[in-house]
Order: structure tokens, then C-alpha cells, then sequence
């Protein structure tokens, strides 16, 4: 931590010298302060309690400089199906472009969007902070990314525009150093707007690097953001995200989530639902082998009341992996006519596999329909059975059932050709029983 | 809705109804909280040097905690050097040898508490030990019970006639660093209730304890134990009152539990300490660490609690789950009124093969109330084929009060299943309305919708005390339905 704190200092990393104007520096002034104090997380921290001891060592971390220029990627940019506008972000950075904008939205790289105060911004980047919690180290994290703020994206979609899909393609280049890659990426979607984004993580290098990244978007009334992420970083990476989501009224955010990579994988998903009649979707499936370790934490609150959430998660682990998922509903106060359900099934493949699972519920208004349920559990073995009994033997048999366990999160997803790419890449990766 | 609102009001300012004070001489020590405390009370109780060795590890390994902040409670500061650790009614010379010399009016609190130590108890057939604020006042039953070879009586009896069971198993379970509330009592603990059923015993009774706290200023630190050998089987209740006082008054009991082979403990209780007035001033703080070990094959424990009193309950009664096939069962019924807490659940840690859990909790809050689940089910590599099914329902009645469920589920043994399910409801206006118009009133439809969520968890009770209970939350919950 010593090396990150020097470099913090001294101003030895990409985006320090940036010409920002007095809110901005405040805000990294202010975040900065906060990172001193409270540094990364701990194990006392509850939320972080199962992740903390996977983590690699943090204290030779150094900050990005920003001196590689070279995207290394390219292939990756035509992997998903589907036309669509494609950025490229190398360490963070907004690397290159390919595609039409429709007219009106705005894409900016953040130093550019900084530096001339774009409209909107402000809004967004502040609304964080108000949210980094200044007691406890568990968003040690985001200060430090909100500290170092400078790169990474700022999307504006104007009122009744559908801007359509966007893909967001992330990676990074090989550098000997372990280094910590900050990025925020901020969306404004404004009223009865809508967009897409496809986020990929995936580096086709092998190299010891973590990421992280907050992303943070605004829907006003009756905007739409639908947000697949898939997500298959290699082995060595680590990869920290956070996801903020403020939805005015009659809003609907649907978020879709692969892990299928990395080595630590830790996303907090957050969205509140700030007007009345907002809906958030929240799927995803992780699958885990090796000795991967994926922490999902999800969070909805529910602020206004007729606000809708669901929450859909499956997950498979074998090898030495360990699988940590929690799922919160909060509805406030005044928040009447809230519907909220989470499920979250697992299956564990190995005797050194685990799964750690925490759905919780905090309920204060009493005209509320919420339900939760959680299983941790193995494959049917009258389903093995009756699959082996029409002539498959039983590898195939338990294949099968577990790809369709996971199947049922992509065909939630509203595009079927994306779905099926997509449960094919999980096919590709599905943990095998001891 | 004015009508109900009005039957409902009349209802709400329905007291507590153990809220009295016992007049009665009691010798209590000077508040406050010291290593000469700890070493008077175990000086008066007449224990051996390990014991008051064993306090004092306790007291000095407290001293360097800090009192845990992680439940969902809103707590004040406790002052543990404004408490006194001791309290015993003052009898004219000795303490009583039978219940024919205890102070009548001791024995008068009883019989308004609806515990008659000799009659009632005489026909429900249940032996019972009381407990009036620091002291275990008298048994009942226990020649009938020595005839079985059952020992029951209280902590510092068997401290005296039983060092070597105590000695062997006292803090086995909960070892006095295990929180801070255990290591408290483990320095302070005043008196309690002891348990032994030897190998191949069926209790041939019901085994009760009643607490009570009375002085005021003072915090009552009881601790149980309870022994069931090879194949034996016991059934112990205890029930619990206080009366009503503006302060916060603590209360800090460890309870213990060992099943060996094929041993059977059930374990209920009906707590209704005094839960502080409508206002939220005064009612006891309750923390409590019970904790079981199924130590033996095939043993079974099964905890039982209703919980409708307490300003404040933090209460987590958990199974140690470690011979192959051991079973181990929570049923629950929680109910928070006005501006009461209560932060409870379990901990069922599955260490042998092939293990079972179930966990059945019931949470109602109304008024300001707030009701926690908070539960741990832990599967660890060794507990192949272990299963365990948890089901949490929330009632909530009216706008100001929460209810919120925190299970954490760590699983390590791919044949391993563990199910956990929860919902959240109200007492629906179209459920009142059906119940109305066949001509039930408001109250009886309340209670029935109520009753029939709980019961579940009732039917786990000894049918004395299902009623009690039953009773016990239409009181509770009188006046919350709006």
C-alpha cells in the first residue's frame, strides 16, 4: 500500500496533470483523503470478509502511468454478434472507435468531458460520493478510483433518443509491475431515452494486472439501459467493479452478468430506485474453476414506492474455487407497492469448491410483496438418470443439466443471437466434476 | 378501518402484566463491576478455587473486548459499572433447604406469574427450578426425579455436590472468550439451572425453569447446562418476566447443551421480559449465547423459542452439529411491538456425515418494532450428505416497523443441499374482510390469521406452554393491527 500511497502523492500516474475545474479537484481531493484514511478493504469489513484473503498482496501495487498506446485486442472487437457502435479502452483509456453515432448522443473520452465541463457530469460524478461511505474501508476502492479520476468514458443520451447497442471492449497491455488500472465510465440517459451496453473484459494476455472500474449511470423518467457484461479475464487478472445506478420513475435498468474468467472477481451492483415505478432486472451467472474466486454482491433499494426488482443468479464451482454471492433488497420507509423477489441457485462440483451465499432482505414499509430463496445444492440424479436411460452416458448427461441450469440466465436475455454466443462461451467453459 | 382503529387503540394500552415489584428483602451489592466483585461472589457462593480462577481468566479477557456493534440494533451505551452483579432475596438464616421454608411472598410471585412452584406444577407434572434475580430460589420434584437418577437443581448446588460434571463440561460449549456478553457472564454468573440425565434415561417429566428479575439496578447473568448422556431424553422449558421500570435492565445468560449417542435435548422458551412501554423507555436488554453440541451419533437437539418480551433480544441458539446423523431443529417465533428489537436466529455448523438441519422462524413486527433473522448455515468439507432446509416468513403490521433477514450460507461438501426460502407479507385487508363477513370479529380474525402463521412453531411446544404462548402473543400483539 506504501508504493500507491507514494504514488498518489507524488502524482506519478496517467491523468494527473489534467487542466479540471474546481469541483473536480475537490472531488479527487476529497476522495484521496478518504483512501488515506481507510485504504483497501479489510476482513473486519462484513461485506468484504469472504474476498479480503483472496486478494493478491496490494502493497506493491503501483498506479497506472498511461505510457502504452497500442491496443492489443483487436481481435476481440468482433467476437460478439451484432452491429453497434464499439469502443476500445486500453488500461482504462478510450483507445479508439468504430461506428455511427446516432445523432444527439454525445461519447466522450472523461479527461475530454472533465476539462470542458460537459453538462451533466457534475451530477453524475458527485452523486458517488455521497455514496463512497466515509466510515468503513469496504469502497476503498472507488475513492481511489474517484482520487485518480481522469480516465475512461461519458456517455449523454438526449431525451427520446434510442442510441442503440454500444459495445465497450477492455483491456490491457502486458507491463512487467503489478499495476492498478483505474476507469469510470458515466452514463446520462435522459428521459424516455434508451441504450445498450455491451461491457467485455477479456485480455488475450496473460498478465498480473487489476482492474478497476466504476461505472455510473443516470435514467430519468422512463429511460431504458439494458447492460450485458461478460466477462473472461485470464487467469492471473483481478478485476474490482462497481456499478451505480440511479433510476428516476417508470425507469428500467436490466443487467445481464458472465464471469467466466479471472482470477479474483469481485462486482458490487447497486441500483436505487428513486422515482416511482422503476424497475431493475438483475441476472447473472458465474461459472468457477481452477482457483477462481468471484464475489458478486447485488443490492436494490427501494426508495419510491411501485418500484419492481428481481433478481436472478446461478452458479457453478468446482476445482479449489470459491463462489461468494449476496443478494439485498432494501425497501424504505413510504416505499408501498414495492415487489421484490431474488433467486439464487448454486451447484458445487468439488470437495475443495465453496460457496458462500447471503440473500437478505430489509423490509420497512408493510404493503410490500418480497421473497427470496437460495439453494446450494448438486445436479437431479433421477434428471442424470432419465438422460442416461435415453442413451447418453453420464458426463454428457451431467454437461447437459448444468449448461441448462446456466442457460437459464442468457435466455433471459432479450437478444437470442447474443444469447446463444453467449451460452455457447459458457459451454466452452463449464466446470467438470472432480 | 376507524372501527378497527379504535378496538385496536383500546388493545395497545393493555399493560404488561408482570410489570409488579415483589416486596421482598433482598441483599444487593454496591453497583459496579471489579475483580473484588467477581471474588465476593464466589466467596459467598462457596466455590472452589477453579471456579473463581476460571471467572477471573473470564473478567480479564472481557475487559479487552469490545461489545459487538454488527447485530441490526439501535443500542445505548450500557454502563456495566452502574449495574450490581448480585441480588439475592434475604432469608432469615440459611437458604431455604425445601420449598416449604422459602419467604411466601417469593412464592406468592410465582403464583402471579402463573408459576405456582407446588400446585400447578404438581399437575402439569413439570419439575421446576426458579430463579429470582441472581438466586435459584427452590425444585420442586426433585426426589421424584433423583428416583430416575435425573439431577436437576441449581448451578451453585451442583457446583458443590457435582464439581466434577461441572468442571468437565462448564464452558465446553461456550467457552468464556466465545463473545463478549458470554465472557461477561462467565465472570459475574450468579446461579443458573444444572442438567444431568444419565445414559438410557427417559425424564420421566417436564423440566422448567422460570427467571425473574426483581431489585432494581441489578442485571441478572444465569447460566444452564445441561447433560444428556447416551440415549437419554429431556424436555426443558423456561420462561422468563420482570417487572416495569424506567431503566434498561441486562440480562446475560449462556445456556449449554451436550447430546451424546443418540441422546434427545429439546430446549423451548417463552420469553417475556418486560419490553419496555410504548414510548420505548425501559424493558431488558437480553443478550444471550445457547449454543448445543450434538457431540454424540444420531443425537438430536431441538431449540424452541418464543420471544415476545425484551427491549432489546440478541439471541442466536445454534447446533453443533458433530456426530454422523445428528439432527439438529430451530423453531422460532419473534415478535417486536412498539419499540422493541430483536435480532435472532441461529447457527447450525453440519460436522458430521450425513447431519440434518431445519429451521422454521416467524417474525412478526408491528408498531415501531423492528425483527432481525440472522442465521448461519455452514457445511463443512467432512459433512457429506448433510441437508438443511430454512424457511423465514416476515408478517409485518403497520407503516413504522422493519423486518429483514440476513442468512449467511457457507457451503463446502458438493453433496451437501441446503435450501433457504423467505417472504415478506402483511395481514391483508381482504383476509380481515373474508374473516368479518362469516361474522368473526377483528380480534379474533387478527389473532386466528396470527395463530396460524406461528403454527408451525407452536406445535413444537410441550401443550401447557403452546397455550401460554398463544396467549401470550394476543396480548403482546393487542391494539398493533391497523
Amino acid at each position: 500500500m506504501s508504493e500507491l500511497h507514494t504514488d498518489l502523492q507524488s502524482g506519478n500516474w496517467s491523468g494527473k496533470d489534467l487542466n479540471l475545474p474546481g469541483w473536480a479537484k475537490n472531488l479527487r481531493k476529497n476522495a484521496a483523503e478518504q483512501f488515506r484514511m481507510h485504504g483497501f478493504p479489510k476482513r473486519t469489513d462484513e461485506t468484504w470478509k469472504y474476498t479480503v484473503s483472496s486478494l493478491q498482496d496490494l502493497q506493491d501495487i503501483r498506479l497506472d502511468r498511461g505510457t502504452d498506446t497500442g491496443y492489443p485486442g483487436q481481435s476481440l472487437a468482433h467476437d460478439l454478434p451484432g452491429s453497434g457502435y464499439r469502443v476500445n479502452l486500453l488500461n482504462g483509456r478510450m483507445v479508439g472507435v468504430k461506428g455511427t453515432l446516432p445523432s444527439g448522443v454525445k461519447l466522450l473520452d472523461m479527461k475530454d468531458a472533465l476539462e470542458s465541463e460537459t453538462d451533466g457530469l457534475q451530477s453524475v460524478l458527485e452523486t458517488l460520493s455521497g455514496l463512497q461511505g466515509s466510515r468503513t474501508s469496504s469502497h476503498g476502492f472507488s475513492a481511489l478510483n474517484t482520487a485518480t479520476l481522469g480516465a475512461g468514458l461519458y456517455i449523454h443520451v438526449p431525451p427520446g433518443v434510442d442510441a442503440g447497442r454500444m459495445h465497450l471492449n477492455w483491456a490491457v497491455s502486458q507491463e512487467e509491475t503489478t499495476r492498478l488500472i483505474n476507469s469510470r465510465i458515466c452514463l446520462l440517459i435522459e428521459a424516455g431515452a434508451s441504450l445498450e451496453i455491451v461491457e467485455r473484459f477479456g485480455n488475450l494476455q496473460n498478465s498480473t494486472h487489476t482492474t478497476n472500474v466504476v461505472v455510473q449511470a443516470e435514467l430519468q423518467n422512463g429511460a431504458t439501459l439494458n447492460h450485458v457484461r461478460l466477462q473472461a479475464e485470464p487467469d492471473s487478472a483481478c478485476l474490482i467493479t462497481r456499478t451505480e445506478i440511479s433510476q428516476l420513475s417508470n425507469s428500467d435498468y436490466s443487467y445481464f452478468g458472465f464471469d467466466l474468467g479471472g482470477r479474483v472477481i469481485r462486482h458490487d451492483l447497486h441500483s436505487s430506485l428513486l422515482g416511482p415505478g422503476a424497475k431493475a432486472n438483475l441476472n447473472g451467472a458465474y461459472l468457477l474453476d481452477g482457483n477462481r474466486h468471484v464475489d458478486n454482491h447485488a443490492r436494490v433499494d427501494h426508495i419510491a414506492p411501485d418500484g419492481q426488482s428481481d433478481q436472478y443468479f446461478r452458479g457453478v464451482a468446482s476445482g479449489s474455487s470459491k463462489a461468494v454471492f449476496n443478494t439485498a433488497v432494501c425497501v424504505h420507509p413510504g416505499a408501498d407497492g414495492s415487489q421484490a423477489s431474488q433467486s439464487n441457485a448454486n451447484i458445487l462440483l468439488s470437495k475443495r469448491a465453496e460457496i458462500d451465499t447471503k440473500p437478505e432482505l430489509e423490509i420497512y414499509a408493510d404493503e410490500v410483496i418480497a421473497s427470496h430463496g437460495a439453494t446450494v445444492g448438486q445436479l437431479d440424479e433421477q434428471a442424470v438418470f432419465y438422460l442416461r436411460s435415453r442413451g447418453l452416458n453420464e458426463q454428457q448427461a451431467r454437461e447437459i443439466l448444468t449448461t441448462a441450469f446456466c442457460k437459464s440466465v442468457s435466455d433471459r436475455l432479450g437478444d437470442p443471437e447474443l444469447a446463444t454466443v453467449i451460452s455457447q462461451r459458457m459451454m466452452d467453459v463449464m466446470p467438470q466434476a472432480d | 378501518m376507524s372501527r378497527e382503529q379504535s378496538t385496536i387503540d383500546k388493545r395497545v394500552e393493555q399493560k404488561y402484566q408482570h410489570g409488579f415489584v415483589t416486596d421482598i428483602e433482598s441483599d444487593t451489592l454496591a453497583p459496579g463491576l471489579s475483580e473484588d466483585v467477581i471474588r465476593f461472589i464466589s466467596n459467598h457462593k462457596g466455590e472452589p478455587e477453579w471456579l473463581l480462577d476460571w471467572r477471573l481468566n473470564a473478567y480479564r479477557h472481557w475487559l479487552g473486548m469490545r461489545q459487538p456493534e454488527w447485530a441490526h440494533l439501535k443500542i445505548d451505551a450500557i454502563d456495566f459499572q452502574k449495574i450490581s452483579y448480585f441480588s439475592e432475596p434475604k432469608a432469615d438464616k440459611d437458604r431455604p433447604q425445601s420449598l416449604d421454608e422459602v419467604d411466601p411472598k417469593l412464592l406468592e410471585t410465582y403464583d402471579k406469574l402463573g408459576v405456582p412452584l407446588h400446585e400447578r406444577a404438581r399437575l402439569a407434572g413439570v419439575a421446576v427450578d426458579a430463579v429470582f434475580d441472581s438466586v435459584s430460589v427452590g425444585t420442586t420434584f426433585k426426589k421424584e426425579l433423583s428416583k430416575a437418577g435425573v439431577i436437576f437443581c441449581s448451578f451453585s448446588e451442583a457446583v458443590r455436590d457435582y464439581p466434577e460434571l461441572v468442571r468437565k463440561y462448564l464452558g465446553s460449549i461456550v467457552p468464556p472468550r466465545d463473545n463478549f456478553f458470554a465472557a461477561l457472564n462467565s465472570a459475574v454468573f450468579s446461579d443458573g439451572s444444572f442438567v444431568f440425565i444419565p445414559r438410557g434415561v427417559r425424564c420421566p417429566m417436564e423440566l422448567s425453569t422460570y427467571f425473574r428479575i426483581n431489585a432494581a439496578e441489578t442485571g441478572q447473568f444465569e447460566r444452564t447446562l445441561i447433560i444428556a448422556e447416551e440415549n437419554s431424553q429431556v424436555s426443558y422449558l423456561e420462561g422468563c418476566t420482570a417487572p416495569m421500570r424506567d431503566e434498561n435492565q441486562l440480562h446475560a445468560a449462556v445456556v449449554e447443551l451436550i447430546a451424546l449417542e443418540d441422546a434427545n435435548i429439546k430446549y423451548s422458551t417463552v420469553q417475556n421480559w418486560y419490553p419496555g412501554d410504548e414510548h420505548g423507555v425501559g424493558g431488558i436488554y437480553n443478550f444471550v449465547t445457547k449454543r448445543g453440541d450434538c457431540r454424540g451419533a444420531r443425537s438430536r437437539i431441538s431449540w424452541t423459542q418464543v420471544e415476545t418480551g425484551s427491549a432489546i433480544t440478541w439471541k442466536y441458539p445454534s447446533c453443533v452439529l458433530r456426530g454422523d446423523d445428528s439432527v439438529g431443529e430451530f423453531y422460532s417465533v419473534a415478535l417486536t411491538n412498539n419499540y422493541q428489537q430483536a435480532d435472532t436466529g441461529t447457527k447450525m455448523i453440519h460436522i458430521g456425515r450425513n447431519t440434518r438441519s431445519k429451521i422454521i422462524s416467524k417474525g412478526i413486527s408491528a408498531g415501531q418494532g423492528q425483527n432481525a433473522y440472522r442465521g448461519l448455515v455452514r457445511i463443512t468439507p467432512r459433512a457429506d450428505n448433510s441437508r438443511n432446509y430454512t424457511q423465514c416468513d416476515s408478517m409485518l403490521i403497520g407503516k413504522r416497523c422493519g423486518a429483514h433477514t440476513f442468512p449467511y450460507i457457507e457451503v463446502r461438501n458438493p453433496t451437501a443441499k441446503v435450501e433457504h426460502e423467505a417472504t415478506t407479507s402483511r395481514i391483508g385487508e381482504d383476509q380481515l374482510f373474508y374473516c368479518l363477513q362469516r361474522g368473526i370479529s377483528e380480534e379474533d380474525a387478527v389473532s386466528m390469521i396470527v395463530d396460524g402463521f406461528c403454527k408451525q412453531v407452536f406445535r413444537e411446544l410441550p401443550m401447557e406452554f403452546a397455550v401460554e404462548a398463544k396467549a401470550l402473543l394476543e396480548v403482546s400483539l393487542e391494539g398493533a393491527v391497523g
